[in-house]
């Protein structure tokens, strides 16, 4: 996984990691389970301050994405709703049908047929 | 990628390291027989132990002594030159030497505790020998890396180039991730730790021998365990480690060149975990086979270190980025 922050975002640092990890859960690239790097590691390869990457960390806590454990450090929730990491995408589609001027109830039919072609 | 040259003579050769491991291995046989004549030992010694720590079978002394040398000698010099068939005589040779010296405590120990009027429990002498077989086979692990001669490296074993990351100057990086394991390997590790932990519940009656079964267990576990280390690369090097332990570390500035390519564990490695490739260009740590993230190390064997298929782009962009940068300054 590939962990990129950058001085001239105005963005916070703590906010940046948390928006990396974020959008890694989101395309799948974490699994559920799976263990973030310890923070300090973390901060020491990108030059941060641990509890600037701690921070970041908390900021996925709050989220509901990461539980953070004492001597396991921030893991990735088993409970999180697999549905919300495609909320992104559901609302790039909700846009793009606005933008065709393609109705909800046209969409849905869109959706029910494509399931249905898959289905063996 | 870097043709390597010959080496000096201060380097030693595969030929050498067979030399020394096939001495080693006529030592470990001779010399302890030699001793165990000279000493006071019953005519009738015990040779095997049951599960519960107790002898159960006697030799006469001279056909055990002889039988031990036989079997220290054979196992030895076989592992070293198995390890030598296989490109791999430094790294099978130290396991080999480490393996003799096990066995030959193990054997003559047992026989050295005889001479005295009560023996000392078995399991004590197992485990004596486990910690001065590992002594010794680390000793001459790290004698033959520190030794051996790099060599030229074989064509078609190229790995294919990546490109860096096209980034601005206040953009700081790091990858993350773990090497790539199979599903076999896994169910053969448990299977193999269980297997070597299931005598230590049954040695109630010698709790020695259940610690010698227990500390096996232990090892094995461990070193199964580091299968699946962590990856880390960042603007220090590239970084693989268990446990809060590192124990490949390429620094930055020793990387020449990167890329990727496939690897097959069996095939050109030989096996799973800290390897040396048979053509012998290469050292690679390999839980599987797959995409390999392929380090060049100038007149070193390139490191290769085997991960995900979705990961190795990444991470390969990702150490030539920070190379880039440094050769920047």
């Amino acid at each position: 996984m590939l962990w990129l922050v950058d001085t001239a975002d105005p963005t916070p640092m703590y906010l940046q990691v948390a928006r990396v990890a974020r959008q890694a859960w989101e395309s799948g690239e974490l699994r559920t389970g799976e263990r973030l790097p310890p923070a300090r590691e973390l901060a020491t390869s990108l030059g941060l301050n641990m509890h600037t990457v701690l921070r970041g960390y908390q900021e996925l806590r709050d989220e509901g994405i990461v539980e953070l454990r004492r001597g396991r450090g921030a893991v990735i929730r088993t409970d999180v709703d697999a549905a919300e990491r495609l909320r992104p995408e559901v609302d790039d589609l909700i846009s793009s049908a606005h933008r065709l001027g393609v109705a909800k109830d046209a969409l849905i039919a869109l959706i029910h047929d494509r399931y249905a072609e898959e289905a063996p | 990628m870097i043709e390597r040259s010959h080496e000096s003579a201060s380097k030693w050769s595969d030929r050498t390291v067979l030399l020394i491991c096939l001495s080693i291995a006529l030592v470990l046989s001779v010399a302890p027989a030699l001793v165990s004549l000279t000493l006071p030992l019953p005519d009738l010694v015990a040779t095997h132990w049951g599960m519960n720590g107790q002898p159960d079978d006697w030799q006469p002394v001279t056909t055990a002594v002889i039988t031990h040398a036989l079997i220290v000698f054979i196992t030895t010099s076989g592992l070293t030159l198995l390890g030598s068939a296989l490109n791999s005589t430094a790294l099978l040779g130290a396991f080999a030497v480490g393996t003799g010296t096990f066995t030959t405590a193990t054997l003559n120990g047992t026989l050295w505790t005889q001479t005295g009027d009560s023996m000392p429990p078995i399991g004590l002498v197992l485990i004596a020998a486990l910690l001065l077989g590992s002594a010794t086979g680390l000793t001459a692990g790290l004698t033959f890396r520190q030794k051996a001669q790099p060599t030229s490296r074989a064509e078609g074993s190229r790995p294919r180039a990546t490109e860096p990351w096209q980034l601005s100057n206040t953009a700081a990086l790091a990858w993350t991730g773990r090497v790539k394991v199979s599903r076999g390997v896994v169910v053969f590790a448990v299977t193999v730790t269980l297997l070597s932990l299931a005598p230590a519940v049954f040695m109630l009656t010698d709790p020695w021998m259940g610690v010698f079964f227990a500390l096996i267990g232990l090892a094995m576990a461990c070193g199964f365990a580091t299968l699946a280390a962590r990856v880390t690369i960042d603007a220090r090097g590239v970084r693989v480690g268990a446990f809060g332990i590192t124990f490949i570390t390429v620094g930055i500035h020793e990387i020449t060149a990167v890329g990727t390519r496939h690897v097959e564990a069996l095939g050109e490695l030989g096996g799973w975990g800290y390897r040396v490739a048979h053509d012998g260009t290469a050292v690679a740590f390999a839980s599987a086979s797959g995409q390999g993230l392929v380090l060049g190390r100038g007149e070193r064997k390139d490191m290769i270190i085997v991960l995900d298929d979705d990961d190795i782009e990444s991470a390969a962009r990702t150490v030539s980025t920070l190379r880039e940068r440094v050769a920047q300054g």
